[in-house]
């Protein structure tokens, strides 16, 4: 379902490493109530959702974030 | 008989499927000539099927805007949709 660019969606340029920034990065992208749960949430809706146009945005802004778990950016953020 | 719309689908999710097979075995095997003469073959297929396809019934990606005067994007019916029974 996802396509992948090797590309970066924007520029990353860690200048120094934080592992308490880290955690709370990774707690954001992937916890309880995390990017990705959220996501997940907004493609089920999705199957619900009576308006053609909220269908299309429910899909395109939950398919943001399995792009950055699956995009280059991911590795950066492991290594803040 | 199945429609064209049905046809091209078709055609595009064969493709889609024998080339991430592919890609998979391309992924650790990057010289083997034969795999790569299928990609292309496949490759080739599925973008010929692909535009056909967008030229006819609308985007299959966001990507695939060509200068109508609406989002086409959002129009349904989804895949996951009840389509009329052909």
């Amino acid at each position: 379902m996802w396509s992948y660019s090797k590309k970066l969606q924007y520029p990353v340029n860690i200048k120094h490493t934080d592992p308490r920034m880290a955690g709370v990065i990774m707690t954001q992208l992937g916890g309880p109530d995390g990017e990705t749960g959220a996501a997940m949430r907004y493609l089920s809706q999705r199957y619900a959702c009576p308006f053609d146009k909220v269908t299309g945005v429910l899909t395109d802004v939950g398919s943001e974030v399995p792009k950055l778990h699956i995009g280059p950016e991911f590795p950066f953020i492991m290594r803040v | 008989m199945a429609d064209e719309r049905t046809v091209l689908l078709n055609r595009i999710q064969v493709c889609d499927f024998a080339l991430n097979d592919a890609a998979l075995y391309l992924d650790i095997n990057p010289d083997d000539q034969t795999a790569l003469e299928y990609f292309k073959k496949y490759s080739a297929m599925r973008n010929e099927a692909a535009n056909m396809f967008v030229a006819k019934y609308g985007p299959l990606t966001r990507a695939d805007y060509s200068g109508e005067g609406s989002w086409k994007w959002v129009d349904g019916p989804w895949p996951w949709q009840k389509q009329e029974e052909k």
